[in-house]
């Protein structure tokens, strides 16, 4: 508080009375979207404060009349302005777009999970998935698995040929993946969370495409190896997972004993 | 010190004001008054809403929809600038709530920030403009509430009701009445429990900007008398004394009201006697009235918690009196 008032006292004579709140909050607030750490945080505070200062008095110089304090606090102003926009991390741009990638993803993989869960059905005898399939089981209309098939198109985790989808390897593996999470965080919830089986979906459906390897191999440590979801079907393995062709056998395997 | 502090004459003071120089003290007593009133009851829900510096952030950001106003219009008509500081006080509350909704920075320096740069760019605007702007920056910052009884009267039908600005104060202190009257139960669950009120079909963004409207209103019609910075203390001053000594609040709006009355006539009688400005007077005898109810209050005040810490530690049995 004391070098505060210091501060104030200083920066008076340069911005006036109200203008010096600028210049104590406003690069602060732009070096806070830009950084995590605090020595970080002070730098980058102290370097757009001298940048503004000296932008403001530059520009005061350039028209007959201007005053040089407003200048400095619109300078800070429009670092911030770049921050609030541009910052890597927590700008509204980046933002903005993290959303709106992580939404399609999460899209995308929700279809790969429906395709699994169509493979599974028909025992993973069939090579492919139809377009029809997928529909009925998302409970979608054909264009609307359409769309979604050419997503998966796109991004190499499905091949199309005539309206039957194939898994490519990625996407077999990330399939898999997705319901393997989903059935094991079920599974957590159930067993160590003590949940009641029919309330553990919608929690799961948000979790899956969250998961990483390292909470996964926790969770399969703790639930030692199960083998069976709580709603009765196979959790897939990481053996199955990552062996391409192998899930196929592996589970035919089970289930023909 | 003699200089500095004029002689004591009790009957300058407290008499003259309301006798012989009636016509003078009386308006900007009134005025004083209204101000208070009109800050007070919006205060109030600044406060309930943790938002007093809204108060803060408004009145100055306010500075550069004036100065547009004014060289859009041309004129100081009371309209263009009720225009002018209507956009910028929306425009304010729109860039905070951006800025502490859109990213981690929180509402505190997000109302630093906007009303920072909303006033730099009304200096600059008035600075470059000059010529044209008949702005006096002091005027803006501390207000003049002396020249009141200069200004041309209203007369309505017959009815003298008063100086110009005096009526146009009143006109907004009566208004802002009415919509709290009007909208009391949406202001009054919106401000203690959002989540309540938004599950109850109210909409509290609508209700934040009408209330940010309001005090946009509110600030330009006192800028004239109390200026930008003396605003501030009208606008939190009513509402803090009141809640020192209540918890309701129709009584924390009536007490405001008694504040506004009790500090604009103490006003007078302290600037009569300082000689100084009526309207940095008024907020001295307000702060005062606010002090008295911090050391006095029956429930909240320094004396009664005082006493009530010694009647507890006195009446609480020792350790040898533990039942058994």
């Amino acid at each position: 508080m004391l070098l505060l008032a210091a501060a104030v006292v200083i920066a008076l004579q340069a911005v006036g009375v109200v203008l010096v709140s600028a210049m104590l909050i406003t690069p602060a607030a732009a070096a806070y979207l830009l950084t995590d750490r605090l020595h970080r945080l002070v730098l980058l505070a102290s370097a757009f404060g001298v940048a503004a200062g000296v932008s403001g008095a530059f520009l005061s110089f350039v028209g007959p009349s201007l005053p040089t304090g407003p200048l400095m606090v619109l300078g800070a102003s429009f670092v911030f302005g770049l921050a609030f926009f541009f910052a890597p991390r927590h700008g509204v741009i980046s933002r903005w777009w993290r959303r709106r990638t992580g939404a399609a993803r999460t899209r995308r993989e929700n279809t790969l999970k429906s395709m699994f869960h169509v493979w599974e059905a028909g025992g993973f005898r069939a090579e492919g998935v139809t377009l029809t399939e997928l529909a009925e089981k998302r409970r979608e209309t054909l264009e609307d698995a359409q769309r979604l098939g050419s997503a998966l198109v796109r991004h190499e985790l499905a091949t199309l040929s005539g309206d039957v989808l194939y898994f490519t390897p990625a996407g077999k593996q990330r399939a898999g993946e997705i319901v393997r999470n989903h059935r094991l965080w079920e599974l957590y919830l159930t067993n160590s969370a003590g949940m009641a089986p029919d309330h553990v979906h919608e929690d799961a459906e948000r979790i899956e495409h969250v998961l990483g390897e390292t909470v996964v191999r926790a969770l399969e440590r703790r639930l030692d190896y199960a083998r069976v979801d709580p709603h009765g079907r196979n959790i897939p393995t990481p053996r199955e997972i990552h062996r391409d062709a192998g899930l196929t056998d592996e589970s035919k395997r089970r289930e023909r004993p | 010190m003699t200089s500095l502090i004029p002689a004591y004459n009790a009957h300058a003071v407290w008499i003259a004001p309301w006798t012989e120089n009636l016509g003078n003290s009386g308006w900007i007593a009134a005025m004083g008054f209204c101000v208070g009133a009109a800050c007070g009851l919006v205060g109030n829900y600044l406060m309930l809403r943790r938002m007093a510096l809204m108060g803060d952030a408004v009145s100055h950001s306010i500075l550069p929809g004036l100065v547009i106003a004014f060289l859009v219009s041309g004129s100081r008509a009371t309209g263009p600038m009720f225009i002018g500081a209507l956009a910028a006080g929306a425009v304010t509350t729109l860039i905070i709530e951006t800025i502490h909704t859109r990213t981690r920075v929180k509402q505190d320096a997000a109302i630093g920030i906007a009303f920072s740069t909303l006033f730099a760019i009304g200096v600059i605007l008035t600075v470059g403009f000059a010529g044209q702007v008949d702005l006096d920056a002091e005027c803006v910052l501390y207000g003049e509430i002396t020249f009141l009884p200069l200004e041309p009267l209203v007369t309505v039908g017959g009815w003298t009701l008063g100086p110009a600005p005096f009526v146009r104060m009143a006109t907004v202190a009566v208004g802002v009445l009415v919509l709290i009257v009007v909208w009391y139960k949406e202001l009054l669950v919106s401000s203690f429990d959002p989540g309540l009120a938004r599950s109850l079909g109210i909409n509290p963004t609508l209700l934040h900007y009408g209330l940010m409207a309001a005090l946009s209103i509110v600030v330009v019609s006192a800028f004239e008398a109390v200026g930008a910075i003396l605003v501030i203390a009208m606008l939190i001053l009513p509402g803090a004394t009141a809640s020192l000594l209540t918890t309701r609040l129709p009584k924390v709006h009536l007490l405001s009201i008694l504040h506004a009355a009790l500090s604009s006539v103490l006003g007078v009688s302290l600037g009569t006697w300082l000689n100084c400005s009526m309207a940095g007077a008024m907020v001295v005898a307000g702060a005062l009235l606010f002090a008295l109810a911090w050391v006095a209050s029956p429930t909240e005040g320094l004396i009664a918690g005082w006493w009530n810490r010694r009647r507890r530690v006195t009446s609480v049995p020792g350790p040898d009196a533990v039942p058994r």
